[in-house]
Protein backbone atom coordinates (compact mmCIF):
# COMPACT_ATOMS: atom_id res chain seq x y z
CA UNK A 1 0.00 0.00 0.00
CA UNK A 2 2.67 2.47 -1.04
CA UNK A 3 0.26 4.78 -2.26
CA UNK A 4 -1.77 4.79 1.05
CA UNK A 5 1.76 5.59 2.31
CA UNK A 6 3.01 8.27 0.06
CA UNK A 7 -0.73 10.03 0.31
CA UNK A 8 -0.54 10.43 4.43
CA UNK A 9 2.81 11.68 4.25
CA UNK A 10 1.82 14.00 2.08
CA UNK A 11 -0.75 15.11 4.08
CA UNK A 12 1.28 15.10 7.24
CA UNK A 13 3.41 17.66 5.58
CA UNK A 14 0.92 19.47 4.23
CA UNK A 15 -0.72 19.93 7.81
CA UNK A 16 3.08 21.39 8.82
CA UNK A 17 2.88 24.02 5.86
CA UNK A 18 5.01 22.13 2.97
CA UNK A 19 4.04 23.48 -0.04
CA UNK A 20 5.88 21.22 -2.20
CA UNK A 21 4.36 18.42 -0.69
CA UNK A 22 0.85 19.98 -1.09
CA UNK A 23 1.60 20.56 -4.72
CA UNK A 24 2.71 16.68 -4.90
CA UNK A 25 -0.07 15.68 -3.05
CA UNK A 26 -2.36 17.77 -5.73
CA UNK A 27 -0.39 16.25 -8.88
CA UNK A 28 -1.15 12.28 -7.12
CA UNK A 29 -5.03 12.87 -6.27
CA UNK A 30 -6.35 15.72 -8.56
CA UNK A 31 -7.69 13.65 -11.56
CA UNK A 32 -9.41 11.60 -8.95
CA UNK A 33 -11.18 14.23 -6.83
CA UNK A 34 -11.57 16.08 -10.64
CA UNK A 35 -13.39 13.07 -12.30
CA UNK A 36 -15.84 13.22 -8.69
CA UNK A 37 -16.58 16.44 -9.09
CA UNK A 38 -17.03 16.73 -12.54
CA UNK A 39 -19.32 13.48 -12.20
CA UNK A 40 -22.06 14.72 -9.76
CA UNK A 41 -21.38 18.52 -10.74
CA UNK A 42 -21.74 18.16 -14.96
CA UNK A 43 -20.66 21.49 -15.58
CA UNK A 44 -16.73 22.32 -15.51
CA UNK A 45 -16.81 25.39 -14.37
CA UNK A 46 -18.83 24.03 -11.67
CA UNK A 47 -16.16 21.37 -10.81
CA UNK A 48 -13.44 23.65 -11.21
CA UNK A 49 -14.56 25.98 -8.89
CA UNK A 50 -14.96 23.02 -6.24
CA UNK A 51 -11.81 21.94 -7.08
CA UNK A 52 -9.94 25.45 -5.69
CA UNK A 53 -12.47 24.72 -2.89
CA UNK A 54 -11.42 21.67 -2.04
CA UNK A 55 -7.71 22.24 -1.92
CA UNK A 56 -8.07 25.31 -0.12
CA UNK A 57 -9.81 23.33 2.42
CA UNK A 58 -7.60 20.07 1.99
CA UNK A 59 -4.78 22.83 2.68
CA UNK A 60 -6.73 23.74 5.91
CA UNK A 61 -7.65 20.31 6.93
CA UNK A 62 -4.38 18.57 6.44
CA UNK A 63 -3.95 18.16 9.88
CA UNK A 64 -7.01 16.50 11.10
CA UNK A 65 -6.57 13.92 8.70
CA UNK A 66 -6.23 10.70 10.85
CA UNK A 67 -4.39 7.88 9.25
CA UNK A 68 -5.99 4.90 11.36
CA UNK A 69 -9.63 6.11 10.70
CA UNK A 70 -9.26 5.47 6.72
CA UNK A 71 -7.61 5.96 3.78
CA UNK A 72 -6.07 9.49 2.78
CA UNK A 73 -7.65 9.44 -0.99
CA UNK A 74 -11.30 8.39 0.69
CA UNK A 75 -10.86 11.31 3.01
CA UNK A 76 -10.54 13.76 0.10
CA UNK A 77 -12.98 12.43 -1.85
CA UNK A 78 -15.26 12.82 1.14
CA UNK A 79 -14.61 16.79 1.13
CA UNK A 80 -14.97 16.78 -2.63
CA UNK A 81 -18.36 14.85 -2.44
CA UNK A 82 -20.18 16.99 0.64
CA UNK A 83 -18.64 20.00 -1.85
CA UNK A 84 -20.38 18.99 -4.44
CA UNK A 85 -23.43 18.06 -2.65
CA UNK A 86 -23.44 21.46 -1.23
CA UNK A 87 -23.13 23.33 -4.34
CA UNK A 88 -25.84 20.70 -6.30
CA UNK A 89 -27.99 21.71 -3.16
CA UNK A 90 -27.20 25.80 -3.93
CA UNK A 91 -26.55 25.45 -7.97
CA UNK A 92 -29.29 22.58 -8.96
CA UNK A 93 -31.58 24.45 -10.97
CA UNK A 94 -28.69 25.99 -13.18
CA UNK A 95 -27.99 21.84 -13.61
CA UNK A 96 -29.81 20.39 -16.52
CA UNK A 97 -31.91 17.65 -14.77
CA UNK A 98 -32.54 14.78 -17.46
CA UNK A 99 -36.20 14.30 -17.62
CA UNK A 100 -37.86 11.42 -16.32
CA UNK A 101 -38.57 10.20 -19.73
CA UNK A 102 -34.94 10.19 -20.87
CA UNK A 103 -33.36 6.98 -21.83
CA UNK A 104 -32.85 5.81 -18.53
CA UNK A 105 -29.55 4.18 -17.68
CA UNK A 106 -27.25 3.75 -14.41
CA UNK A 107 -24.88 6.45 -14.25
CA UNK A 108 -20.99 5.56 -15.82
CA UNK A 109 -19.97 3.93 -12.43
CA UNK A 110 -20.84 0.68 -14.31
CA UNK A 111 -20.25 -1.86 -11.96
CA UNK A 112 -18.64 -3.16 -15.14
CA UNK A 113 -15.07 -1.86 -15.76
CA UNK A 114 -12.25 -2.24 -13.28
CA UNK A 115 -10.15 0.91 -12.98
CA UNK A 116 -6.78 0.81 -14.85
CA UNK A 117 -5.87 3.49 -12.73
CA UNK A 118 -2.90 1.82 -9.96
CA UNK A 119 -3.59 4.15 -7.05
CA UNK A 120 -7.25 2.95 -7.01
CA UNK A 121 -6.05 -0.26 -8.03
CA UNK A 122 -4.02 -0.90 -4.87
CA UNK A 123 -6.32 1.38 -2.44
CA UNK A 124 -9.59 0.25 -3.32
CA UNK A 125 -10.00 -3.02 -5.44
CA UNK A 126 -11.12 -5.24 -2.40
CA UNK A 127 -14.01 -2.52 -1.07
CA UNK A 128 -15.22 -1.83 -4.65
CA UNK A 129 -15.73 -5.94 -5.35
CA UNK A 130 -17.38 -6.23 -2.22
CA UNK A 131 -19.12 -2.94 -2.71
CA UNK A 132 -20.31 -4.07 -6.43
CA UNK A 133 -21.34 -7.52 -5.58
CA UNK A 134 -23.04 -5.68 -2.55
CA UNK A 135 -25.23 -3.60 -4.86
CA UNK A 136 -25.68 -6.38 -6.92
CA UNK A 137 -28.12 -8.31 -4.97
CA UNK A 138 -30.01 -5.22 -3.93
CA UNK A 139 -33.18 -5.20 -5.95
CA UNK A 140 -32.95 -2.84 -8.88
CA UNK A 141 -34.88 0.10 -7.92
CA UNK A 142 -33.07 -0.27 -4.64
CA UNK A 143 -29.93 -0.12 -6.22
CA UNK A 144 -30.67 2.13 -8.86
CA UNK A 145 -32.40 4.57 -6.16
CA UNK A 146 -28.56 4.48 -4.44
CA UNK A 147 -26.86 4.95 -6.65
CA UNK A 148 -28.23 7.95 -8.03
CA UNK A 149 -28.22 9.60 -4.85
CA UNK A 150 -24.52 8.95 -4.32
CA UNK A 151 -23.65 9.20 -7.95
CA UNK A 152 -25.46 12.31 -9.23
CA UNK A 153 -26.40 13.68 -6.02
CA UNK A 154 -30.30 13.37 -6.16
CA UNK A 155 -32.68 14.23 -3.85
CA UNK A 156 -35.29 12.11 -2.81
CA UNK A 157 -37.14 14.54 -4.69
CA UNK A 158 -34.99 14.43 -7.52
CA UNK A 159 -35.32 11.05 -7.45
CA UNK A 160 -38.73 10.80 -7.27
CA UNK A 161 -39.27 12.62 -10.58
CA UNK A 162 -36.43 10.66 -12.33
CA UNK A 163 -37.23 7.37 -11.39
CA UNK A 164 -41.52 8.52 -12.15
CA UNK A 165 -42.27 6.56 -8.64
CA UNK A 166 -43.84 8.32 -5.61
CA UNK A 167 -42.02 10.47 -3.10
CA UNK A 168 -42.49 7.91 -0.19
CA UNK A 169 -41.46 5.22 -2.48
CA UNK A 170 -38.03 6.24 -3.45
CA UNK A 171 -37.64 7.42 0.06
CA UNK A 172 -37.94 3.57 1.72
CA UNK A 173 -35.86 2.17 -1.93
CA UNK A 174 -32.75 4.35 -0.56
CA UNK A 175 -33.45 3.64 3.06
CA UNK A 176 -33.64 -0.01 2.55
CA UNK A 177 -31.11 -0.30 -0.46
CA UNK A 178 -28.73 1.18 2.40
CA UNK A 179 -29.65 -0.88 5.15
CA UNK A 180 -29.32 -4.42 3.12
CA UNK A 181 -25.91 -2.53 1.60
CA UNK A 182 -25.18 -2.32 5.77
CA UNK A 183 -26.25 -5.67 6.42
CA UNK A 184 -24.30 -7.25 3.26
CA UNK A 185 -20.93 -5.77 3.88
CA UNK A 186 -21.32 -6.47 7.46
CA UNK A 187 -22.01 -10.02 7.17
CA UNK A 188 -18.92 -10.62 4.98
CA UNK A 189 -16.40 -8.49 6.71
CA UNK B 1 -29.53 4.79 9.04
CA UNK B 2 -29.13 8.37 8.95
CA UNK B 3 -25.04 8.87 8.85
CA UNK B 4 -25.64 6.38 5.41
CA UNK B 5 -28.30 8.72 4.25
CA UNK B 6 -26.37 11.57 5.23
CA UNK B 7 -22.90 10.12 3.50
CA UNK B 8 -25.35 9.20 -0.21
CA UNK B 9 -26.48 12.74 0.17
CA UNK B 10 -30.00 12.10 0.71
CA UNK B 11 -30.34 13.93 4.20
CA UNK B 12 -30.90 17.83 2.80
CA UNK B 13 -31.72 21.07 4.58
CA UNK B 14 -32.20 21.30 7.93
CA UNK B 15 -31.86 17.81 8.97
CA UNK B 16 -28.39 17.77 7.36
CA UNK B 17 -27.45 20.18 9.50
CA UNK B 18 -28.51 19.07 12.45
CA UNK B 19 -26.94 16.06 11.53
CA UNK B 20 -23.55 18.12 10.85
CA UNK B 21 -23.74 19.30 14.29
CA UNK B 22 -24.13 16.22 16.37
CA UNK B 23 -21.24 14.92 14.15
CA UNK B 24 -19.56 17.43 15.48
CA UNK B 25 -19.31 15.85 19.33
CA UNK B 26 -20.64 12.46 18.66
CA UNK B 27 -17.71 9.89 18.33
CA UNK B 28 -20.07 6.91 17.60
CA UNK B 29 -21.71 8.97 14.84
CA UNK B 30 -18.26 10.04 13.17
CA UNK B 31 -17.40 5.99 13.01
CA UNK B 32 -20.40 5.28 11.31
CA UNK B 33 -20.11 8.10 8.70
CA UNK B 34 -16.66 7.19 7.97
CA UNK B 35 -17.64 3.62 7.44
CA UNK B 36 -20.24 4.63 4.94
CA UNK B 37 -17.47 6.86 3.86
CA UNK B 38 -15.04 4.29 3.25
CA UNK B 39 -17.87 1.58 1.54
CA UNK B 40 -19.64 4.00 -0.81
CA UNK B 41 -16.24 5.86 -1.20
CA UNK B 42 -14.95 2.51 -2.82
CA UNK B 43 -16.83 3.30 -5.66
CA UNK B 44 -15.76 7.08 -6.32
CA UNK B 45 -11.93 6.17 -7.71
CA UNK B 46 -13.58 4.78 -11.31
CA UNK B 47 -12.92 7.45 -14.12
CA UNK B 48 -9.84 10.04 -13.16
CA UNK B 49 -9.98 12.90 -15.18
CA UNK B 50 -7.42 15.60 -15.15
CA UNK B 51 -8.19 19.18 -14.20
CA UNK B 52 -6.69 21.78 -16.65
CA UNK B 53 -3.49 23.59 -15.05
CA UNK B 54 -5.28 26.63 -14.30
CA UNK B 55 -7.23 24.88 -11.23
CA UNK B 56 -3.70 24.52 -9.73
CA UNK B 57 -2.81 28.15 -10.43
CA UNK B 58 -6.23 29.51 -9.20
CA UNK B 59 -5.58 27.18 -5.21
CA UNK B 60 -1.87 28.29 -5.10
CA UNK B 61 -3.23 32.16 -5.40
CA UNK B 62 -6.09 31.00 -2.63
CA UNK B 63 -3.64 29.13 -0.71
CA UNK B 64 -0.93 32.41 -0.86
CA UNK B 65 -4.16 34.19 0.58
CA UNK B 66 -4.79 32.15 3.24
CA UNK B 67 -1.21 32.03 4.58
CA UNK B 68 -0.79 35.95 4.26
CA UNK B 69 -4.07 36.39 6.72
CA UNK B 70 -2.06 33.94 9.50
CA UNK B 71 1.45 35.40 8.94
CA UNK B 72 0.98 38.86 7.47
CA UNK B 73 3.68 38.97 4.82
CA UNK B 74 5.89 42.10 3.63
CA UNK B 75 4.31 43.05 0.19
CA UNK B 76 7.63 43.88 -1.98
CA UNK B 77 7.66 45.99 -4.38
CA UNK B 78 7.09 44.58 -7.69
CA UNK B 79 10.64 44.18 -9.50
CA UNK B 80 9.06 44.85 -13.65
CA UNK B 81 7.25 47.88 -14.09
CA UNK B 82 5.29 48.22 -16.98
CA UNK B 83 5.11 51.27 -19.17
CA UNK B 84 1.29 51.57 -19.16
CA UNK B 85 1.60 54.54 -21.71
CA UNK B 86 3.34 52.71 -23.85
CA UNK B 87 1.42 50.04 -24.15
CA UNK B 88 -1.93 52.00 -24.91
CA UNK B 89 0.15 53.17 -27.98
CA UNK B 90 1.11 49.89 -29.06
CA UNK B 91 -2.54 47.87 -28.16
CA UNK B 92 -4.29 51.41 -29.45
CA UNK B 93 -5.46 49.80 -32.34
CA UNK B 94 -6.50 46.28 -30.80
CA UNK B 95 -8.33 48.43 -28.26
CA UNK B 96 -11.47 46.53 -26.45
CA UNK B 97 -14.66 46.43 -26.69
CA UNK B 98 -15.93 47.09 -23.04
CA UNK B 99 -19.07 44.59 -22.44
CA UNK B 100 -21.13 43.88 -19.90
CA UNK B 101 -24.15 42.34 -18.03
CA UNK B 102 -23.88 42.08 -14.79
CA UNK B 103 -24.94 42.49 -11.18
CA UNK B 104 -27.29 45.17 -9.90
CA UNK B 105 -27.46 44.92 -6.38
CA UNK B 106 -29.88 46.84 -4.10
CA UNK B 107 -30.14 47.36 -0.46
CA UNK B 108 -33.22 47.62 0.71
CA UNK B 109 -34.58 51.04 0.85
CA UNK B 110 -35.96 51.83 4.09
CA UNK B 111 -37.99 55.64 4.81
CA UNK B 112 -36.25 57.67 6.46
CA UNK B 113 -37.03 58.62 9.99
CA UNK B 114 -36.08 61.11 12.22
CA UNK B 115 -32.54 61.00 14.01
CA UNK B 116 -31.86 57.71 11.34
CA UNK B 117 -29.72 57.18 8.97
CA UNK B 118 -31.87 57.35 5.46
CA UNK B 119 -30.32 53.62 3.38
CA UNK B 120 -30.23 54.10 -0.01
CA UNK B 121 -29.97 51.78 -3.01
CA UNK B 122 -26.90 51.56 -3.86
CA UNK B 123 -25.72 49.70 -7.43
CA UNK B 124 -22.63 47.13 -6.62
CA UNK B 125 -19.92 47.77 -8.63
CA UNK B 126 -18.35 45.50 -10.97
CA UNK B 127 -16.05 46.05 -13.76
CA UNK B 128 -14.70 44.38 -16.77
CA UNK B 129 -12.36 44.29 -19.46
CA UNK B 130 -11.99 42.91 -23.18
CA UNK B 131 -8.66 41.68 -24.17
CA UNK B 132 -7.06 41.31 -27.86
CA UNK B 133 -4.19 39.76 -28.05
CA UNK B 134 -1.91 39.67 -30.91
CA UNK B 135 -1.67 36.16 -31.98
CA UNK B 136 -5.67 35.17 -31.20
CA UNK B 137 -8.38 35.94 -33.18
CA UNK B 138 -10.68 35.23 -30.04
CA UNK B 139 -11.26 37.36 -26.96
CA UNK B 140 -11.23 37.45 -23.51
CA UNK B 141 -13.37 39.20 -21.50
CA UNK B 142 -12.84 39.62 -18.04
CA UNK B 143 -15.20 40.45 -15.16
CA UNK B 144 -14.65 41.46 -11.57
CA UNK B 145 -17.28 42.15 -8.63
CA UNK B 146 -14.59 43.49 -5.87
CA UNK B 147 -17.27 43.19 -3.22
CA UNK B 148 -17.75 39.51 -4.12
CA UNK B 149 -13.81 39.51 -4.44
CA UNK B 150 -14.27 36.98 -7.70
CA UNK B 151 -13.15 37.65 -11.06
CA UNK B 152 -14.46 35.49 -14.02
CA UNK B 153 -12.63 35.48 -17.16
CA UNK B 154 -14.48 33.92 -20.63
CA UNK B 155 -12.76 33.05 -23.79
CA UNK B 156 -14.96 33.21 -26.83
CA UNK B 157 -12.75 31.11 -28.52
CA UNK B 158 -9.85 28.47 -27.55
CA UNK B 159 -6.33 29.80 -27.82
CA UNK B 160 -3.95 28.73 -30.03
CA UNK B 161 -0.99 29.18 -27.98
CA UNK B 162 1.78 26.21 -27.52
CA UNK B 163 0.90 23.63 -24.52
CA UNK B 164 3.75 24.80 -22.75
CA UNK B 165 2.74 28.26 -22.68
CA UNK B 166 0.13 30.62 -20.96
CA UNK B 167 -1.04 33.97 -20.65
CA UNK B 168 -1.10 35.67 -17.32
CA UNK B 169 -3.33 38.42 -16.36
CA UNK B 170 -1.95 41.28 -14.12
CA UNK B 171 -3.29 44.17 -12.33
CA UNK B 172 -1.65 47.08 -12.92
CA UNK B 173 -1.55 49.86 -10.17
CA UNK B 174 -1.20 53.88 -10.34
CA UNK B 175 2.79 52.94 -10.29
CA UNK B 176 2.69 50.88 -12.62
CA UNK B 177 3.21 47.58 -10.06
CA UNK B 178 1.59 44.38 -10.80
CA UNK B 179 -0.57 41.58 -9.43
CA UNK B 180 -1.35 38.38 -10.54
CA UNK B 181 -4.77 37.27 -10.76
CA UNK B 182 -4.57 34.26 -12.66
CA UNK B 183 -4.27 32.84 -15.70
CA UNK B 184 -6.00 33.21 -18.86
CA UNK B 185 -8.09 30.25 -19.32
CA UNK B 186 -7.10 28.54 -22.63
CA UNK B 187 -10.94 28.07 -23.51
CA UNK B 188 -14.52 28.48 -22.10
CA UNK B 189 -15.01 30.28 -18.56
CA UNK B 190 -13.23 30.46 -15.63
CA UNK B 191 -13.55 31.97 -12.15
CA UNK B 192 -10.60 32.84 -9.47
CA UNK B 193 -11.02 34.71 -6.43
CA UNK B 194 -9.47 38.33 -6.38
CA UNK B 195 -5.95 37.91 -4.36
CA UNK B 196 -6.44 38.87 -0.83
CA UNK B 197 -3.40 41.70 -0.97
CA UNK B 198 -5.57 43.80 -3.54
CA UNK B 199 -8.14 46.21 -3.18
CA UNK B 200 -9.91 47.36 -6.15
CA UNK B 201 -12.03 50.00 -5.95
CA UNK B 202 -12.09 51.82 -9.22
CA UNK B 203 -11.45 51.13 -12.86
CA UNK B 204 -7.75 50.77 -13.92
CA UNK B 205 -5.72 48.37 -16.26
CA UNK B 206 -5.03 45.14 -16.37
CA UNK B 207 -2.60 43.67 -19.09
CA UNK B 208 -1.38 40.08 -20.39
CA UNK B 209 1.80 38.24 -20.48
CA UNK B 210 3.04 35.73 -22.41
CA UNK B 211 4.39 32.85 -19.56
CA UNK B 212 5.52 29.44 -19.53
CA UNK B 213 2.71 27.06 -18.79
CA UNK B 214 1.67 27.59 -15.09
CA UNK B 215 2.85 31.40 -15.02
CA UNK B 216 5.23 33.31 -14.45
CA UNK B 217 7.95 32.23 -11.85
CA UNK B 218 8.37 35.38 -9.80
CA UNK B 219 5.32 35.49 -8.05
CA UNK B 220 4.44 39.16 -8.45
CA UNK B 221 6.46 40.30 -12.04
CA UNK B 222 5.52 38.84 -15.45
CA UNK B 223 8.55 37.14 -16.70
CA UNK B 224 7.67 37.33 -20.28
CA UNK B 225 6.49 39.50 -22.79
CA UNK B 226 3.34 41.82 -22.09
CA UNK B 227 1.34 41.20 -24.77
CA UNK B 228 -1.42 43.98 -24.08
CA UNK B 229 -3.07 45.85 -21.56
CA UNK B 230 -6.50 46.78 -21.72
CA UNK B 231 -9.10 49.05 -19.58
CA UNK B 232 -10.98 48.07 -16.47
CA UNK B 233 -14.16 49.59 -16.97
CA UNK B 234 -16.74 50.51 -14.53
CA UNK B 235 -19.82 48.65 -15.96
CA UNK B 236 -22.70 51.21 -14.30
Amino acid sequence: MADVERLSRLLEATARGDQSAFAELYRASSSHLYGLLLRMLKRRDLAEEAMQDCYVKIWQKAGTFDGDKGSPLTWMLAIARYRALDLLRIKRPEVVMPDADDDFSLPPMALADESQDPLARTEETQGVAKMREGLNQLPEEQRTAVLLAYYEGYTHQELAKRMNAPLGTVKSWVRRGLARLQEFLDESA
Amino acid sequence: MLAAEYVAGTLVGSARKRFRRLLKTDADLQREVRNWEARLGSLDTIEPVAPRDLVWTGIEQRIAQERSKVVPIKVERPTVRINVLRLWGATATAAAIVMAVLLFRQSSVVAPQQGQPQIVSVPAQAFVAAIKLPEEEGQWTVSLVPDSRSLRIHASQPAKLAADRDYQLWWIDDSGGTTSLGLLPRSGAFQLALPAKLTITGPGTVAVSLEPAGGSPAESSPSGPVLTAAPLLSMI
